[in-house]
């Protein structure tokens, strides 16, 4: 059921993960292979948020949080959530984003300098070139190419999204996880990020959250089912929604729950 | 009784309550300006507000220039912003962004404590302990000064400035610092270059708002600020704060007399100074609005 043929850009393996004493991850073995996206669907509260922000190591900024097992990434198989592993490190390679478009209080042009800001770079012209590289790729350099030093809560919600999109692109990241980043989108925008993620499989890995499964079959190489915090059936997405191994699976895809 | 008419007298009472503040203020006003501008019958505003010489009880050439009270009031209240910003809005940050919660539970009551410390406290420990510390400290010829003063203000406005900093500060969503740590910063420049501008306007709300309660502040300055109306050159000189003067000298005033008019017309001085602060607030409040920085 796993490529082996193809690489794999990081792997889960015996992945547990604890808010305080409750267990919300329980032995995840999840592949993702590079260059391609991996979906994660399931019933709202199965963990999906949860596995998606143990790779960036999100979990860290609150107290009680545990992680258990491994996430290796490769090709320097490294395991994120080694304890050793300074989580900074993490997060300048594996980028991140979110539900709810979250850009800073800035111009449209600062939002996506911050990040490379944080990196050391200090030359404008490299600032400049790696903004309008970056805003091009999320397709959003047109319509603010004459607006930069605006501020980026002017834009539409959608816009905002693929700022953040941009933001996250700036820095060049080996990795990008997405939590339901159309969510909070109309179909219209909904479609013009769907169509970037595609864009994107040329250079990144990419691993989406998502509760529309229209939205994994569209998008997604492989697909990932959680229930109840367990990693119940992963495979290409054209099996899981043909035919799936597992009778869960299948109720679910169906519409039967969830 | 129905719902609406529930809801009717609920608004009506509401209404009366706001209305009430509205009067109790106009009032003030009205009382401040009819007891206060009389003065400027025997002193015109520009010798007023520019006089080097106050001596309003003087028998044969009364005085009633107030600049060296303006001056004490903003020496002693610049002298207590500037211990209050650092360590208030440092405060602030340590409890909201760094503090574990186990530490955050214990100096919260602390701050809250030190709220409680009545004013007159206050100058009573700075007249006792801070006084004669600086007047050995310093090598002055007294304790008394705008550095004392500054110091006790502080201290008693600090609580004040730390908790609306830190609700400034609590203001600002996980969503913005989630979106820092994610692109790869550390605390520091999550805490410095995303959370403090984005929470600059409620931040400096805090300043204005402190540094108008001490221009207010009336128990310590009478106290410790050791009360000479000349127009200060050091924080080590004394002063004579407008509150002060007001306090001080209101007692032994002939009502109706030029002395009474020109207390008042301090508290005209005092009474626009807040006013100009509250604008201030409001149009900081109204320009990050509008850019939606925030
Ligand atoms: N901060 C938290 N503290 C404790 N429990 C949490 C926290 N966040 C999520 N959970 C719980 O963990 C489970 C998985 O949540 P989540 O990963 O957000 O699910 P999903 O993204 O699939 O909807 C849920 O039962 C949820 O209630
Ligand atoms: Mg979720």
């Amino acid at each position: 059921m796993v490529a082996n043929s193809e690489k794999l850009k990081a792997e889960t393996k015996g992945l547990s993960f604890y808010y305080g004493n409750v267990q919300a991850l329980k032995d995840i073995r999840l592949p993702l292979t590079e260059k391609e996206v991996t979906a994660l669907i399931g019933p709202s509260g199965c963990g999906k948020t949860t596995l998606l922000r143990c790779f960036n190591r999100m979990h860290d900024l609150y107290p009680h949080n545990k992680y258990e097992g491994e996430i290796t990434i490769f090709p320097d198989n490294i395991n994120i959530v080694d304890r050793g592993i300074d989580p900074l490190d993490i997060r300048m390679r594996i980028g991140m984003v979110f539900q709810k478009p979250n850009p800073f209080p800035k111009s449209i042009y600062e939002n996506i300098a911050f990040g490379l800001r944080v990196r050391g770079v200090r030359k404008k012209t490299i600032l400049d070139e790696q903004i309008e590289k970056s805003l091009t790729r999320a397709a959003l350099w047109e319509e603010t190419k004459d607006r930069l030093q605006e501020s980026a809560f002017n834009l539409s919600g959608g816009q905002q999204q693929r700022l953040c999109i941009a933001r996250a692109l700036a820095t060049g990241p080996e990795m990008l996880l997405f939590d339901e980043p159309t969510s909070a989108l109309d179909p219209i925008a909904t479609s013009k990020i769907e169509d970037l993620i595609v864009g994107l499989k040329e250079e990144v890995t990419m691993l989406i959250v998502t509760h529309n499964m229209q939205q994994a079959a569209r998008i997604s190489d492989w697909t990932g089912f959680m229930m109840l915090g367990e990693l119940i059936e992963f495979d290409k997405t054209d099996k899981i929604f043909t035919n799936p191994a597992k009778k869960l699976t299948e109720s679910y895809i169906t519409g039967r729950f969830g | 009784m129905t719902r609406a008419t529930k809801d009717k007298i609920i608004e009506w009472g509401i209404t009366l309550i706001a209305l009430t503040s509205v009067i109790s203020f106009l009032g003030i006003a009205v009382v401040l300006f009819a007891q206060g501008l009389p003065a400027f019958n025997f002193v015109g505003l520009w010798d007023f507000l520019t006089g080097r010489g106050w001596h309003p009880t003087h028998v044969y050439e009364p005085e009633f220039g107030i600049l060296p009270l303006i001056m004490g009031t903003l020496w002693v209240a610049a002298g207590a912003l500037i211990i209050t910003v650092p360590f208030g809005v440092g405060a602030a940050i340590y409890i909201s962004e760094v503090a574990r919660p186990a530490v955050k539970d214990v100096i919260k009551p602390i701050i809250e404590l030190l709220n409680s410390v009545p004013s007159v406290v206050m100058g009573f420990i700075g007249l006792l302990i801070l006084a004669p510390a600086v007047m050995n400290l310093f090598n002055l010829p007294v304790g008394l000064t705008i550095f004392t003063a500054s110091v006790m203000l502080a201290l008693l406005y600090m609580p004040y400035v730390v908790s609306i900093a830190e609700d400034a500060l609590n203001a600002i969503p996980m969503s913005l610092r989630e979106a820092s740590y994610a692109v790869g910063a550390n605390k520091m420049e999550t805490i410095t270059k995303v959370v403090l501008p984005a929470a600059f306007p409620g931040v400096s709300t805090a300043v204005i708002l402190g540094g108008g309660q001490m221009i207010g502040e009336t128990m310590i300055v009478l106290m410790v600020a050791g009360g000479a109306a000349m127009v200060p050159t050091s924080f080590f000189e004394p002063a004579r704060p407008m509150t002060a003067t007001i306090a001080a000298e209101m007692g032994e005033t002939v009502v109706g007399g030029d002395h009474y008019h020109a207390l008042f017309a301090i508290g005209i001085v005092l009474f626009v100074i807040t006013l100009i602060l509250f604008i201030l607030v409001n149009l900081i409040e109204k320009k990050f609005r509008r850019e939606k920085l925030w």
